[in-house]
């Protein structure tokens, strides 16, 4: 069993490739060369390149080298941190340094009061949040006959309604090394099979939904029973079953077919019909409901950037071909904008939602949600959203 | 702004170092015109308070530790807007770029290098003769970062940088296996700045409007505050701050799972690497 290569082994000491020096590659055998060699002249290629202000060196003069530890840092490391930048910065004299030392337990007291004060306020709004709960006047809309509510609560008096609607969820019963919680991802299917309920109800077309974790192919059979059974318990009472389809997005390679269809001279009407038929083999459905997950966010974009170079080096696509407008079409070929985005987490994090899409989001997120009702929140958002006016730069 | 004001902006800001400072803010400096209508002093006048606010701002900022503060100053979409707008924002911009670098205190103590970030080309040949002597004239401050979006959308960013990846693979400098998402996110206009960690909106509206996209969609605390930009005010951003630093600890444990995931799916390739090895011989 031969050991690993120089190459190998320096890959994978050296987290970023790019960062590779190129004194380095000489050492090691020809054929690993001309990745990392490449990977340099990336580098080059990015600082001289004409849109970008000024040159910026990668060299490590900038005091940034070890900001992502320094965020995290506890106060008490943070202590020191802050005596130097202000050493560093103003050179106090001897006497103000004095008078830092005095002062430090001061600071101390009054940054354990500013936070003692401001969960006090927390605390406040939150209690205020769960009495307007409790005094709530609509009901939550769960056996059949509610549908006629959430109609009336969601349906008439809005203006404007999402066509697509995006949601992220807490957490699903998959952490990020493997686990699986059985409950935990039995009570998110719960939690998508109402949010397609209601979705369908108010009359949105797309609804996708955000997870911690991809979804196991064998669990989207699952959820979709799942969806089709809720859905008719709940529309029990009308002559017509609206029908939800559920789907993950399409691996990004065969996103670019599409924009050469188009480009290929097709009328205004037959993409979106193409587009029907491409996602769901043709089924007529009345709420397209796609599973997202981290992998289909920064770096599906990566892939993207991928997909496109391959097809350079095929002469298919060229570099200058590249616009917003030709993203535009391959990314949104699959997800389309979302106009509204509820997050149902604790702090407002946008969890790697595919960041090309979120432009003109509204997105909606409510402080408390240890307190209030998904419904409430899901109401709330929309009446949002209906309020809201946008300018498109203007 | 009174002594005593200033006093106790110190010794909150003192306080607040106790515990962890962002490296990175950003701000979407939204509702000036508004402002100016409101009080009742016209457009221009409400840009310029504007900008008064964000000096000050920045100068907080700078005085707590914080290394980066991007400003979208200027929308490619702003380009829409009736042409007396847009001409007086291009003179602001120019009078007052012109007057950082050259005047400025704030700059000076805190070793700001100013940067702007955007598809400059689509500016007038004026103003892009003032932005270059303004970043030429600060290159060397390394201390703090200001980064002017101007005239930026986050959607142009992923385009130049896709475009400029596919032109480096289309020379051969470049392999399409050596592309990944740290690649990219090096080939952004923010690259070698720190991971944005605050954003900021005012003017109560709850939309990124095209603003570091890739930026804050991970791991980063984004705040909608409810007032018109002019009305800005440390105070308004010291509740911001201490929410900031009761998740600073879970915003950085994501950061570190993410870097983690990255390097098993690296390692991942690499054993393939080494099979392919083993079969060369």
């Amino acid at each position: 069993m031969p050991s690993p290569s120089p190459v190998t082994t320096l890959r994978r000491r050296g987290g970023s490739p790019s960062r590779d020096t190129p004194t380095n590659d000489l050492t090691s055998k020809k054929e690993q060369q001309p990745p990392l060699k490449t990977l340099r002249t990336a580098a080059d290629l990015m600082a001289d390149h004409p849109a970008i202000k000024p040159v910026i060196s990668a060299s490590q003069e900038t005091p940034f080298s070890s900001s992502t530890q320094a965020t995290g840092e506890t106060s008490g490391t943070s202590f020191t941190r802050t005596t130097t930048t202000t050493t560093t910065a103003s050179s106090p004299s001897i006497a103000s340094r004095i008078l830092h030392i005095i002062l430090k337990p001061f600071y101390f007291l009054l940054f354990a009061l500013l936070h003692l004060g401001h969960e006090l306020v927390i605390s406040t709004r939150t209690m205020k949040t769960l009495l307007q709960v409790f005094f709530l006047p609509h009901l939550f809309p769960v056996t059949p006959e509610l549908v006629r509510i959430v109609r009336k609560d969601l349906g008439e008096d809005l203006v404007k309604k999402p066509k697509h609607l995006a949601v992220i969820t807490e957490k699903s019963g998959i952490t990020l090394t493997g686990e699986v919680d059985e409950t935990e991802e039995d009570e998110w299917h719960a939690k998508v099979a109402q949010l397609a309920q209601w979705s369908s109800a108010v009359g949105i077309k797309t609804l996708s939904i955000m997870r911690n974790a991809p979804l196991h192919p064998e669990d989207l059979e699952a959820l979709q029973d799942r969806i089709d059974h809720t859905m008719k318990d709940f529309y029990k009472e009308e002559k017509r079953i609206p029908i939800a389809l559920v789907r993950t997005l399409r691996p990004v390679e065969e996103s670019l077919s599409l924009v050469f269809q188009q480009s290929n001279g097709n009328n205004d009407n037959q993409p979106t019909i193409l587009r029907d038929l491409r996602l769901h083999g043709g089924r007529a459905f009345d709420l397209d409901i796609v599973i997202l997950s981290p992998e289909d966010g920064h770096d599906r974009l990566a892939g993207n950037v991928r997909l496109l170079g391959k097809a350079a080096l095929h002469q298919q696509v060229s570099s200058d071909q590249i616009t917003t407008k030709f993203l535009d079409t391959q990314l949104s070929a699959d997800l389309s904008e979302p106009e509204l985005l509820i997050i149902l987490k604790d702090d407002l994090d946008l969890s790697s939602y595919p960041p090309w899409h979120i432009r003109l989001t509204e997105i909606y997120h409510h402080p408390d949600q240890a307190v209030i009702p998904v419904y409430t929140m899901f109401l709330q958002a929309l009446h949002r959203y209906a309020k809201c006016e946008q300018r498109f730069g203007k | 702004m009174s002594t005593f004001n200033r006093t106790m902006r110190a010794v909150a800001i003192k306080a607040l170092q106790c515990g962890s400072i962002p490296q990175h803010i950003g701000l979407i400096m939204d509702g000036n015109r508004r402002y100016g209508r409101k009080v009742h002093v016209g457009n221009g006048k409400g840009y310029y308070l504007g900008y008064e606010t964000l000096e000050e701002i920045l100068a907080v900022c700078m005085e707590m530790g914080v290394k980066v503060v991007t400003v979208y100053a200027f929308s490619i979409e702003n380009f829409k807007r009736p042409a007396d707008q847009v001409e007086t924002l291009m003179e602001l911009a120019k009078t007052k770029l012109a007057e950082l670098c050259e005047q400025s205190e704030l700059v000076r103590q805190y070793g700001i290098g100013i940067r702007v970030l955007g598809d400059t080309s689509l500016l007038p040949e004026d103003v892009r003769k003032v932005i270059r002597k303004a970043v030429d004239l600060t290159k060397k401050n390394n201390r703090a970062i200001l980064n002017m979006c101007f005239p930026y959308t986050s959607r142009e960013e992923l385009t130049m940088a896709t475009r400029s990846l596919v032109s480096g693979i289309e020379a051969h400098d470049l392999n399409p296996s050596d592309i990944s998402t740290s690649v990219l996110e090096e080939s952004l206009y923010t690259r070698s700045c720190p991971p944005m960690d605050i954003l900021i909106r005012t003017s109560g509206e709850i939309r990124l409007s095209d603003f570091m996209l890739w930026q804050s969609s991970r791991a980063c605390h984004v705040e909608f505050v409810d007032c018109f930009w002019p009305e800005f005010t440390f105070w308004k951003l010291l509740p911001i701050l201490l929410r900031y630093q009761l998740r600073a600890t879970s915003i950085a444990q994501s950061r570190r799972e993410h870097a983690r995931g990255l390097c098993d799916d690296e390692s991942e390739e690499l054993v393939r690497v080494d099979a392919g090895d083993l079969r060369d011989r």
